[in-house]
């Protein structure tokens, strides 16, 4: 009996090894799966309605005393931040920039706005889009968003260990509309 | 064995643990994911919804050109009710069907429900302020949760809302040249010509330059002479300063390096794009502005002979203030003669009283001048009001006659002065002239006739279209016109001419190689869902005459750009006009927008377009939330 159950015991260890790591990495990796889906979801998300806010307050709402001023880059860039919830404003980068049609596709209007990270436009007191590119039914609106999205799962990485960081995954979305008021 | 039973049932607690953690995530993930698609899809459906409520009202009160209260008759509900309790056929239907297209109706898991309202401020979207008409649409749908469900969340939901309103949209254009590559053009550059600038003449404008031919010099029609677009002989510059040139693609112009953009004067070929809303008549749908109303006081002027042409003269020795009335010739036995009216130097027409008997509160009057006008020299005042020139005779037969001849020296102005040559925007509500015949029809899809005094009736049918040339050139650089157009805001407009501010000059939309319907579109193939006849496109519709290049009379004016010609506001032609800007010693400077359907530049004119300082406008659906 002593020694039958001296080898089932090595047993269990050896069913652990052969079922359980892997066990554990695809626990991992569903759950890291499931954590970039949502980051990219709600970027997606914030971009659209950061998108949606700059094209119902454009040219023609500023000429209404009851809708100045002029939306602006900060107040984008907060529309943004309250709705990407979890993600950090000092780590998303979001590029704005308006469009014009062209025969070739849309082109930019203008220097793009740059926010590296989000953070650093919030505040700003300039107008987007800008009075050159804020023709509504004519000029759009485009938001990209880039977030880094860290996966543990790179620690399971041949070669990772002392050294190396996690892998970096940069989740990008946009959205592009026209603006209309 | 105590110990190994021990630790059997571990194995199961941490299984579950680890799958109601991983559920948990994944729930974040799929039910999230799956609900911010909803939201997406609950967006669409609301956008459509909200917009397709108001273009219905929109389209049912007659289109940009309806007036304050008309949104009165349509559906009205300030507080929501669901699509399931609507009624079929107005607005509010309207929008429930349209998210119904979208896949959401008021039943089982989803929610639409519908808002609308007529002159008052929509509740979710205060800071438009009171619209004509305004419709929120509330999309939602609840879910059925999978993996958050282990987490005791079986529903979720998602909904979203978008509200639509009638507002006001400027145009952004300096100079619309509306001919497409079929349409006349310009006398010089030809079919589907849109500008055409000789001896040295430039246009510097405050706003774009949109150009809507594709004509691009390959043969159009086929087997002719190669038109473009654009196209220049000698030395020739167009400069938008804080705009750009834009051509429709497939349009070129003959020297692409002679276009410049920006303050500082950057050359930049004109930019291509694709058809839009930039192309169009950027008036339409507002139909015409309405003539005066019946009642005038019928001005009769007994005609006399003036070297070799027999007019009617206004004269200021008689009465120098003129007052509003119906203004016709009549010969020694008081019938009308559909000559001309000449007009002496010295004459104000004044808003109140009327004929010889005015007076000049600086109100607003109505005029209809029928055969004509001669301004030969010296300074002629207007006072605000609505000037109806109805029809000249032809010159010869076929050859049409002068409707308003401004001859050198001739000066026109009005009561805002310029100050230190610079135009000032009107206060008073300004002036429109209408070039027109005497079967004018305006006001909302047209409805409103020109009422025809009696006893110009037996000459009105002589009376035809006819050229407008402001020969205002003089030398010494003494002449001068300063005109203002329309202005709603002073108060004293007459209703169903608000929606013309600031038009100075309109030409009747009927006096046109393109067919127009009453209420301003495009015969065909424009947003008024006029279909086209079988054949016709938006670029080829229908023509008024037999063909694109018979010109139904003459839509055409000719503005003298020297010296000093200031109109403020916007001078407007029908697609298929063409207006000729002449040159001389200096430039026509004014904040001014041109719309027309082609321009000639002649003789070096240097033509400035300021900035409009007050840009016309017109009624767009549009969504504000």
């Amino acid at each position: 009996m002593a020694n039958h159950r001296q080898g089932r015991s090595g047993q269990a260890i050896l069913e652990f090894t052969l079922v359980g790591i892997p066990m554990i990495f695809v626990l991992v990796s569903v759950v890291e799966m499931a954590r970039g889906m949502w980051v990219y979801n709600t970027l997606a998300h914030a971009v659209k309605e950061g998108t949606r806010l700059a094209i119902v307050n454009g040219a023609n709402c500023a000429k209404l005393p009851t809708c100045l001023p002029t939306i602006t880059v900060g107040e984008v860039a907060e529309r943004i931040r309250w709705t990407g919830v979890g993600l950090s404003p000092d780590e998303l980068e979001v590029t704005l920039v308006a469009l014009r049609p062209s025969a070739a596709g849309p082109v930019p209007v203008g220097t793009p706005v740059n926010c590296n990270p989000l953070r650093t436009c919030l505040g700003r007191a300039d107008m987007f889009p800008p009075a050159d590119g804020n023709r509504p039914k004519v000029h759009s609106v485009s938001i990209q968003g880039v977030y880094p999205f860290r996966s543990a799962i790179a620690m399971f990485w041949p070669g990772a260990g002392r050294g190396m960081t996690f892998g970096t995954f940069r989740l990008p979305a946009s959205s592009v509309e026209v603006i209309q008021f | 064995m105590r110990h190994g039973q021990r630790r059997r049932g571990q194995v199961i607690v941490m299984v579950t643990l680890a799958l109601i953690m991983m559920c948990g995530v994944l729930g974040l993930a799929v039910d999230l994911g799956w609900g911010y698609y909803v939201e997406k899809t609950t967006q669409a459906a609301a956008d459509a919804a909200a917009i397709a409520a108001v273009s219905k009202a929109f389209t049912a009160v007659g289109g940009a050109g309806a007036t304050p209260g008309a949104y009165s008759t349509q559906d009205s509900a300030p507080t929501p009710v669901p699509c399931s309790s609507v009624g079929a056929g107005g607005a509010l239907a309207e929008g429930c069907l349209y998210a119904q297209r979208n896949g959401f109706t008021d039943t089982g898991r989803q929610t639409v429900t519908m808002a609308a309202n007529a002159d008052s401020v929509p509740p979710t979207a205060t800071r438009v302020g009171s619209v004509m008409y305004w419709a929120t649409a509330r999309v939602a749908e609840r879910i059925p949760q999978l993996f958050s469900a282990v987490l005791g969340n079986t529903m979720g939901g998602a909904g979203s809302r978008a509200t639509a309103a009638v507002i006001w949209s400027e145009a952004p254009g300096s100079l619309y040249a509306l001919d497409r590559q079929f349409d006349y053009g310009t006398p010089s550059g030809g079919i589907g010509n849109d500008l055409f600038i000789q001896g040295g003449g430039s246009v510097r404008s405050g706003g774009d330059v949109y150009l809507a031919s594709t004509a691009g010099g390959t043969g159009n029609p086929p087997g002719q002479k190669d038109y473009y677009a654009s196209e220049g002989l000698g030395g020739w510059e167009v400069w938008s300063e804080t705009g750009a040139t834009y051509i429709r693609t497939g349009g070129w112009s003959t020297a692409p390096q002679d276009f410049y953009v920006g303050p500082d004067k950057v050359q930049q070929n004109p930019s291509h794009q694709p058809e839009g809303d930039q192309f169009l008549d950027p008036l339409r749908g507002k139909g015409q502005p309405p003539p005066p109303p019946a009642g005038l006081a019928d001005c009769a002027i007994v005609e006399t002979r003036l070297g070799s042409e027999t007019v009617g003269v206004i004269s200021a020795a008689v009465s120098p203030v003129w007052g509003p009335g119906n203004y016709y010739t009549v010969d020694a036995a008081g019938n009308a003669t559909g000559n001309r009216l000449l007009v002496q130097e010295g004459v104000t027409f004044g808003s109140g009283g009327s004929c010889s008997s005015g007076s000049a509160p600086r109100t607003f009057g109505n005029y209809v001048f029928f055969g004509g006008m001669i301004l030969p020299n010296g300074m002629v005042t207007f006072d605000p009001g609505r000037y109806v020139f109805a029809g000249v005779r032809e010159t010869t037969r076929g050859n049409p006659g002068i409707l308003l001849d401004g001859r050198t020296q001739a000066y026109m102005q009005d009561r805002t002065p310029p100050i230190s040559g610079q135009v000032q925007p009107n206060t008073d509500a300004g002036e429109i002239f209408i070039f027109t015949d005497p079967n004018y029809r305006g006001g909302p899809m047209s409805e409103t006739r020109l009422t025809i005094p009696g006893p110009v009736q037996a000459v009105a049918s002589q009376l035809k279209y006819g050229v407008v040339d402001l020969q205002a050139g003089g030398a010494g650089g003494k002449s001068d016109i300063n005109l203002h157009g329309l202005y709603a805001k002073s108060g004293a407009l007459p209703q169903g001419l608000e929606g013309f501010d600031p038009v100075v000059f309109w030409q009747d939309q009927r006096n046109s190689t393109v067919r127009y319907t009453p209420d301003g579109y495009y015969g065909c193939g424009q947003v008024s869902g006029a279909a086209c006849a079988s054949g016709r496109t938006i670029d080829q519709p229908d023509w008024t005459g037999s063909s694109a290049t018979d010109t139904n009379g003459s839509p055409e004016m000719n503005l003298q750009a020297t010296p000093s010609n200031r109109l403020f506001g916007v001078v407007y032609q029908p697609r298929g006009a063409w207006v000729i800007l002449h040159g001389g010693q200096t430039q026509m400077s004014s904040p001014l927008q041109l719309i027309s359907g082609a321009y000639e530049i002649r003789g070096g004119a240097s033509v400035l377009l300021q900035p409009a300082l007050r840009p016309m406008t017109r009624q767009v659906v549009a969504l504000v939330e």
